[in-house]
Formats: C-alpha cells, sequence, structure tokens
C-alpha cells in the first residue's frame, strides 16, 4: 500500500477525493504560514511562548458568509451524537457539531448558539463545537471510537489554554461532572479562569502540568486524562499525571503534535513512538487517529490506564 | 331506377337484336353448351360446368344468367365449330326465358310476402337460437336458407340492372381487345385467323359504340384495373413466342440445337408461356361473358404465371444475347455447330423447376462455337474475356490502415507515453487525487465557522485500532 | 405508688366492636371523610370482593419493563435526558429534506445518512444571531420562516437550481414522449397496412 500514515485501508475513498480537480465545499485557498500554530490564532498551551491575539471572528472584515442572505439556515434540527453529551445539529446546508451549554446565554470564544424550545417552556441552548479550535472536536468528527468524556465524568484537563475545549468538556460532563483545567500560561490562564467563573464545574489550576504534587492537593481521583500540551516529554507528563490522579481502569485522551516533539521526523514516526512511550508507563493506547482534514500532522491517541480485568 | 332499368331493357333489347341478327350469320357459335368447350379444355370444361350448376341453383331462370350465356356464345365463337341445331337452340331458349321471366317476378313477389310473413322482425328470433335437435330441424333449416339466399340472388340481381347497360359496352371494348390479341395468338400459333369471326365484332362493336372511346377506357380501368396490362402482357408475350421462342424450340425439337441447360431454359419458357397465354385467353373469355371470376381459380393461376416470368426475367437477359445471335442466324439460315458444354452432365439433372434453373443458369452458360461468322464470335468471346478479367479484381481486397500507413509492427500506445514530462504530470495529478481520497487535506479555516459542510455522519468509526 | 387500675374493656379506644364487624354492620362506605383519605389504599370498598390481596408493590418483571418503558420516552441522562421529538407533519418533512438535501445542492457531495429511517430523539431548534455575524449572515425577522422545508424553498440558490432541473427533466421527458408517440405511430400504421 504504501500508505504513510496509520489509518486503516479500509476507509479509502470515504473522506473527501470523489476525484476530478478541486476540493469538496469548504476548502478555500492555500494553508497561511509553514507548519507552526495554526494560521493567526495564537493559542498557548502548556506554557508555550506568545501572547493571546484578538479573538477570530470569521466575519470580520469578510465578504461575509458564503452562504449569506437568504441562504443563510436558521432552522436546524438537533439530534444526539453517538458520543455522550454531544450532539449535532443538521440545517439544510450544513451539519454542526454541538454541545448542550451550561451557562445558556454565555459564549466562550463567540461560536454561534442554538436555542431549542424544550418541555414546561424551558429554553435549551447548544454551542456549536469549532473542530478547527479543538482537538477534541476534530477527533470526533474524524470518527474517533470513544472519547470516555460523558456527563458526571471526571476530567484532568492539561495544557487547557484559554478554555475553548475546557468549555464543551464542562458542557459534556455537566453540573454532576467536573473538570480540572490545568495551564501553566498565566495569559491564557486568565482566560481560563474567566471560563471558570460561569462554570462552576471547572477547577481551574495555573500550574506546570510536570509537577503534578504542586495540585495533588486541589485534584481528586479522575476518570479521564485529557492532555494536549504539545511538549516534546508528552508522554512522560501523561504518565506522571495519571499515576497520581487516574483511577484504574482511567481512560486518557491524548493529542500528538508531531512537530513539537521532533520536527525532522515523519509525523507517522513520531506517532508510533509517542505511542511507544506511552505502552511503557503502564497507559495502554486502544485506538489511534489523524486530525486532518482540520489539523495537520496531529493525532489523538486513546486508552486506558491499568484496565481492570474483567471477572469471566 | 325505375327509368335506369326501362333504359336496360331498351339497350338489351338491342342486345338481343343483334345478338340474333349476328346467329342470323352462320358464323355465330351457339356454343353455350359446356360440354362443348373449347378446345377440348378440360379446365375450361369444368369451369364452365361449375358456373352452369351454380346459375342454376341460384335461380334457373334468372335473367342474369341468360344474358351472360348470350354473351358467352359471342366469346366462345372462336371456335371453328358450326352448330346450326345450337343456334336454334339458342333461339328457342330465349323466347321462352321471356315468358319465364314475367312468371319469375311474380314468384319472387310471393315469396317475399311469405318470407315476411315467416321471420320475425325481432333480433332475438335470428340468434341465440342456433340449436339443431335433430336431422329434420337441419333440413328445414337448410331449405330456409336457400331460399332466403335465392331471394338474395334475385334481389340483387334486380339492383344490378343499373349497371348492365354499362357493363354491356365494355365488353364490346373488350371483345375488340380480345380479338386484337386473338389474332395475334393464332398468328404466333401458326393459325389462321378467322375474318368472318372479325366481321361479326365488328358488327357488334358498331352496335354499343354509342359511347367515346375514352368513356369506355375509363369504365373498363374502373372495372377491373388490371384488365388492360394482362391484354398487353398477352401480347408482348404472344409476340415474344412468335418471333424467338417458337422458332428455337423448333429446332431444339428437331435436334438441331443439342440439350443444353439454356436449351432445357428455352424449352420450358416456351411452355410457360403458352401455358400463360392460354389461360389468359381463358381469362378473357370469362371476362368477354361477364362471368364473376373473382374467386376463380383461374386468377391465381394467371398470378403464378406472371409471378414465374419475372422470377425468369433476370435469366431471360443473361441470355438475351446469345438468344438473339440465334434468331439472326436463324433468319439468314446460317448454320450453327454446338460444342458440348462443360455442364452438360449437370444439365441433365432434374430441371422441372425454373426457379431451380434460374440459379443455375447465372453461372451456366450456353457455350457455342461460330465457324460462319467471324465477325460476331470474336466479339462474343472479348466479352466474355472481359467479365473474366473484372471478376479476380473485384474479389481482391484493398489494403487497409496499417499497411497504407506502414504500422507493421509498431504496437499501439497510449498518447500518454509520448511525452515523460507530461505523463508524469498526469501520473502525480491521479496520485494526489488517490491520496486526497485517503488522507483529507487540511484545510484552514478562514471565516467564521458554518459547520460541515458535506454534513456529520454520527456512526462512523475511523479510528485505528492498536494492539 | 398507686393506681387507679381499668379494666381494658373499659378503655375507650375509639371505635366500638361493631366497627370490626364488617359483614354485619351497616357501615356507611360512601361518602365521609375516611373514604376520601382511603382513595389511593388498596383497602377499598370492594376489598372484600376479591379473591387475594393485591400486591403493594409491582413484581420485580413488571418494573423492569415499567422502567424500560420510561427509558424509551428520553435519550438518557448521558444526553441529558433528550426527550423522543414529536413527529409532525412538518417535522417529518424537515427531517426528510436534511436526508435528501443532497440532490439539490450540486456543488457538494454530501455524505451518506447515518440510517435510512428517521431519527426518533430530535428538537427543532434555530440558530440564535449574535453581534459577531455579519450582516449578511443575519436573516431579518421578515425573512425569517417556520419550518426547514419553507427555508429551502426560498432558499435563491437552491430555487434557481431546481428550477434548471425541472425544465431539463422536462424537456428530456417531452424529448422521451415525442419519440414514443412516434414509434407508436409507425407500429399503428405498420397494423393498418397488414389488416388491409
Amino acid at each position: 500500500m504504501g500508505r504513510p500514515d496509520f489509518r486503516g485501508g479500509s476507509r479509502g475513498g470515504f473522506r473527501g477525493g470523489r476525484g476530478g480537480g478541486g476540493d469538496r465545499g469548504g476548502f478555500r485557498g492555500g494553508r497561511g504560514g509553514g507548519g507552526g500554530d495554526r494560521g493567526g490564532f495564537n493559542r498557548t498551551r502548556g506554557g508555550g511562548v506568545g501572547g493571546r491575539g484578538a479573538p477570530r471572528g470569521g466575519a470580520r472584515g469578510g465578504r461575509g458568509g458564503a452562504r449569506g442572505g437568504m441562504g443563510a439556515a436558521k432552522k436546524v434540527v438537533v439530534e444526539p451524537h453517538r458520543h455522550a453529551g454531544v450532539f449535532v445539529a443538521r440545517s439544510k446546508n450544513d451539519d454542526l457539531l454541538l454541545t448542550r451549554n451550561l451557562v445558556p446565554g454565555d459564549t466562550v470564544y463567540n461560536e454561534k448558539k442554538i436555542q431549542v424550545d424544550g418541555e414546561n417552556g424551558e429554553k435549551i441552548e447548544y454551542r456549536v463545537w469549532n473542530p478547527f479550535r479543538s482537538k477534541l472536536g476534530a477527533a470526533i468528527l474524524g470518527g474517533v471510537d470513544q472519547i470516555h468524556i460523558k456527563p458526571g465524568a471526571k476530567v484532568l484537563y492539561l495544557g487547557a489554554a484559554s478554555g475553548t475545549t475546557v468549555s464543551h468538556v464542562s458542557d459534556i460532563v455537566g453540573p454532576e461532572g467536573l473538570v480540572y483545567a490545568v495551564e501553566f500560561s498565566h495569559r491564557s490562564g486568565r482566560d481560563l479562569i474567566n471560563v471558570a467563573k460561569k462554570r462552576t464545574n471547572i477547577i481551574p489550576i495555573i500550574e506546570d502540568a510536570r509537577h503534578p504534587h504542586k495540585y495533588r492537593m486541589l485534584v481528586g481521583m479522575v476518570d479521564v486524562v485529557f492532555a494536549d500540551v504539545a511538549q516534546p516529554d508528552q508522554a512522560r507528563i501523561v504518565a506522571l499525571n495519571s499515576h497520581n490522579f487516574l483511577k484504574n481502569g482511567g481512560h486518557f485522551v491524548i493529542s500528538i503534535k508531531a512537530s513539537c516533539i521532533d520536527s525532522t521526523a515523519t509525523p507517522e514516526a513520531v506517532f508510533a513512538s509517542e505511542v511507544k512511550k506511552l505502552q511503557s508507563e503502564k497507559l495502554k493506547p486502544k485506538e489511534q487517529l489523524t486530525l486532518e482534514p482540520y489539523e495537520r500532522d496531529h493525532a489523538v491517541v486513546v486508552g486506558v490506564y491499568r484496565p481492570i480485568k474483567q471477572a469471566a | 331506377m325505375v327509368r335506369s332499368s326501362k333504359k336496360q331493357n331498351r339497350i338489351k333489347k338491342e342486345k338481343y337484336q343483334s345478338v340474333n341478327s349476328d346467329s342470323d350469320n352462320d358464323h355465330y357459335n351457339g356454343d353455350f353448351d359446356p360440354s362443348n368447350p373449347l378446345a377440348g379444355d378440360e379446365i375450361e370444361d369444368f369451369n364452365s360446368n361449375q358456373d352452369k350448376i351454380l346459375f342454376d341453383k341460384m335461380d334457373k331462370k334468372s335473367k342474369k344468367s341468360f344474358n351472360y350465356s348470350s354473351d358467352e356464345n359471342e366469346v366462345l365463337a372462336f371456335d371453328d365449330d358450326d352448330d346450326s341445331d345450337d343456334d336454334k337452340y339458342d333461339e328457342d331458349k330465349f323466347d321462352i326465358d321471356d315468358e319465364d321471366d314475367e312468371e319469375d317476378k311474380e314468384l319472387i313477389d310471393e315469396d317475399d310476402e311469405l318470407i315476411s310473413s315467416a321471420w320475425g322482425s325481432k333480433k332475438s328470433i335470428y340468434y341465440s337460437g342456433n340449436r339443431i335437435e335433430n336431422d329434420e330441424d337441419a333440413e328445414l333449416e337448410e331449405e330456409e336458407a336457400r331460399m332466403l339466399q335465392s331471394k338474395m340472388m334475385k334481389q340483387l340481381d334486380t339492383n344490378d340492372f343499373g349497371l348492365d347497360a354499362f357493363k354491356k359496352q365494355d365488353k364490346s371494348l373488350k371483345t375488340t381487345d380480345e380479338l386484337e390479341a386473338k389474332k395475334i395468338a393464332q398468328k404466333a400459333l401458326g393459325e389462321e385467323s378467322d375474318d368472318e369471326m372479325e366481321k361479326n365484332f365488328e358488327t357488334i362493336s358498331k352496335n354499343l359504340e354509342k359511347m367515346s372511346t375514352k368513356e369506355k377506357l375509363e369504365f373498363l380501368r374502373q372495372e377491373s384495373p388490371e384488365f388492360l396490362e394482362l391484354v398487353r402482357d398477352f401480347k408482348e408475350k404472344m409476340s415474344e413466342l412468335h418471333t424467338t421462342l417458337l422458332p428455337i424450340y423448333r429446332l431444339i425439337k428437331n435436334g438441331r440445337i443439342p440439350s443444353s441447360i439454356a436449351a432445357d431454359f428455352i424449352m420450358n419458357k416456351t411452355k410457360l408461356y403458352l401455358m400463360y397465354a392460354s389461360h389468359l385467353s381463358l381469362y378473357f373469355a370469362l371476362k368477354s361473358q361477364r362471368l364473376p371470376i373473382d374467386n376463380h381459380p383461374i386468377v391465381k393461376n394467371i398470378l403464378q404465371f406472371r409471378n414465374l416470368c419475372k422470377q425468369i426475367a433476370p435469366i431471360d437477359e443473361s441470355l438475351n444475347d446469345e438468344v438473339k445471335f440465334l434468331i439472326e442466324s436463324i433468319e439468314n439460315g446460317r448454320q450453327l455447330n454446338f460444342r458440348k458444354s462443360k455442364q452438360d452432365s449437370n444439365g441433365n439433372r432434374a430441371k422441372k423447376s425454373v426457379k431451380f434453373s434460374m440459379v443455375r443458369e447465372d453461372r451456366n452458360r450456353l457455350v457455342y462455337d461460330d465457324d460462319v461468322d467471324s465477325e460476331s464470335g470474336p466479339e462474343m468471346a472479348a466479352e466474355h474475356t472481359e467479365i473474366k478479367d473484372e471478376h479476380p479484381n473485384a474479389d481482391k481486397r484493398a489494403i487497409n490502415y496499417e499497411i497504407m500507413k506502414n504500422k507493421g509492427l509498431t504496437p499501439k500506445r497510449d498518447k500518454m507515453y509520448r511525452n515523460p514530462r507530461v505523463r508524469n504530470r498526469i501520473k502525480s495529478r491521479k496520485a494526489l487525487i488517490k491520496h486526497k481520497s485517503i488522507v483529507p487535506k487540511v484545510r484552514t479555516q478562514d471565516k467564521r465557522y458554518g459547520g460541515e459542510a458535506t454534513g456529520i455522519r454520527t456512526n462512523v468509526v475511523r479510528a485505528v485500532k492498536i494492539k | 405508688m398507686s393506681r387507679k387500675i381499668q379494666l381494658s374493656a373499659e378503655l375507650d379506644t375509639g371505635c366500638s366492636i361493631e366497627t370490626y364487624d364488617v359483614l354485619s354492620s351497616k357501615v356507611d362506605l360512601g361518602k365521609n371523610a375516611t373514604d376520601k383519605l382511603m382513595s389511593k389504599s388498596v383497602l377499598n370498598s370492594n376489598f372484600i370482593n376479591k379473591s387475594e390481596v393485591p400486591a403493594y408493590e409491582l413484581s420485580k418483571r413488571q418494573e423492569k419493563l415499567h422502567r424500560r418503558e420510561e427509558r424509551g420516552k428520553t435519550k438518557g441522562k448521558e444526553w441529558f435526558n433528550m426527550n423522543l421529538g414529536e413527529m409532525t407533519e412538518e417535522a417529518k418533512n424537515d427531517l426528510l429534506l436534511i436526508k435528501m438535501r443532497g440532490g439539490l445542492h450540486k456543488d457538494r457531495f454530501y455524505k451518506h445518512n447515518d440510517s435510512d429511517e428517521l431519527p426518533k430523539f430530535f428538537q427543532m431548534g434555530k440558530v440564535i444571531d449574535d453581534p459577531v455575524d455579519f450582516y449578511s449572515d443575519r436573516v431579518p425577522k421578515k425573512q425569517q420562516k417556520r419550518t426547514i422545508l419553507e427555508e429551502l424553498i426560498e432558499d435563491a440558490k437552491v430555487k434557481k437550481f431546481a428550477k434548471k432541473h425541472y425544465s431539463a427533466i422536462q424537456t428530456r421527458e417531452e424529448h422521451r414522449r415525442k419519440k414514443l408517440s412516434q414509434i407508436f405511430k409507425n407500429k399503428k400504421q405498420s397494423k393498418n397496412k397488414i389488416k388491409k
């Protein structure tokens, strides 16, 4: 086959390629900038350098939406997704990934909202999950088998950055769940704290994830560890935190950015080596998924920590 | 109708008079008796017998039958028989018929009343009662049916009188036409035409020539469009028989022309033509007497003969030159020496069907050798050689594209392989397309996120399991 | 420590023996206060007529069935108890439309539908306007529609495409019909000829 990624061959032909020239709807122009940060939006993670840029508003200074005017879809149908706590909105044109807003009326990153009239006159609000801004969102759209984050779960989120994905995770876990959001950068930590002010199920921790003992008093046992730290020693950080806080049989979800770990090696090799490292730390990777077309050279690895042998 | 019937009667009387006047002459042949047929032809005998029976059945004393019987006399007068007794008989008959007619009319009226009283006006009486329980019933029904039929026939006769006047004129025209044809036929058969008979015909035609010839032709065409065509055909065939076929036929009979396939063909053709001519003459005879011939078997036969004539036409053409040559030489009194043809042995094969001969005749030509005439011989020979030369040329195939362009053993190659640069370009493009289907191209978001343009699938897992 | 002791029979318990003599007593079980209180009780007026004492609790099996029934009404707490969608005519049309939208967008190739059936759990919602939206992204109130189907009907792009597509189909059909009629005509003629 000679195909250079981890994807199984059985999926060939599903995504995109209808043959012929040009991309399908949604692709516009080439990628700006090299293989670095995502175009223009400086989201720092894990103590990364760079200040917080202006929040990206797509509508700003453009021609507006391509399907403007009468083409704009206003009415949608909201359906549950396969993953718990996740929903899908379908309109006449596009589909949207949603989470149910924990704090109705509140937005975190100027995302779109969808309102539904529930029973007894209650207003239910959903927030649109942008896969370009969230690795977890991209993973869900890409077709990950399990995210293990569900209503009522306790999640340790490493590399929370300004709290975009954290807000969606907090939506998913709901009022009964908890999200421990660890972010080292004070600048993005400010935003994270702002998010956490409105969402009571987020516990912001402005600490280095390499030193879990510094925040061990704040964090209890968790069901899931999510890591998006983009550091060369990512595997070690995850292992450290898992040993400290993850329950036996708990799960981890790690987003790996190949260029952060080894910019010279091929992404596939980097992913493979990371998987090896995880395996040596009693973290058992179960599945892997690259995040095209939303991220370049990114992979999400999902696994289980100290799996409990099920009684036969 | 009344007026027209009166007119008819008048015309009829004239006709009778003319006929009677004819019969006064000894040349008129009262050949009504079918037992005394035309040249002893059994078929015609049978046909006329049949006709007679038919008419008797319909109505023994119907006017029509008499009319036609008198007409029959005219045409059948071709024969050389002189039967004065018959004439007398005819005359007597006419007298009787006139009386009978009146009686008949009364009878018909009575019958009409009877029938109308016997049969109800309701539809249900006629239908759904078709059960015959015993023989007696069947007999009764048959009788009834016959009576009804005869009544219908009578009615038809009276109705038809309107046209009779014109039909008689047609007849006269026909007779003149036929006379001409007959004359030719007789000539062809080497018989002397009967001048007196000719006169006889002229008198009739004179009497009836009150209409212009144009009108007569029109009537004829309307009544039987095939008639003129047949007449022309008859003339043609007879003239051909006379000029070409019969002389050769005689030579073959004498043995002066050796038997070959061509000779057989000529023999068969002659026979065919003679048969055809005889059938036609019968047809004309029937036509002239205004007998109903639509369902007559002779029509079918004539059609068959015509088809056969058409079928042999191509062979005829192929033999045309040779036949011409033969006739010329016969006329000039040249001596003909025939070489034995190769196909002689084949020629002995049964040549029963003309169709069969047609197929073979194309290949087996009449081969002859002309010693006397040195002028026409080489010409024909040259023709033969020409034909022989042409045939191999026609068989040769033209050279094909590969030979013409000298393609030889060069295998067919794709156009893409001509230019390696272009080939690589195309290859890379194709590879990219394939790759795109496996790993979607990374796209950046340059405007506000509006959702997945091509939908979201919720139940598809595309992550790779790690073991 | 001397106490007056009374016989128990003398104690007024508040009810006489006649009260318990159900069979012979003429207790008015009609409209008194106790009946109202006992309305939910198993021991009602026709209790004596029953052959056995009714179970106070449901059987395990029945409970299970009941639970299952209840569970089927919502998607469960993992999806925040999303209710069954109300399948009205409009909702059905909208859901069908979403299933078949691929036919109306010639510039896109939609992914396959997840299932051939319409979803059981769904909610009809609308996108909220927010200040970040560009003008062209907003839809004035007057132009807002009630259902997705109405939106689609008014969609200029889809309209154009549908019109074009429709006319193309019409012309094609017309051509086909003409051809067919010609064929039939010819057949008829030939048949008539044969008859003649």
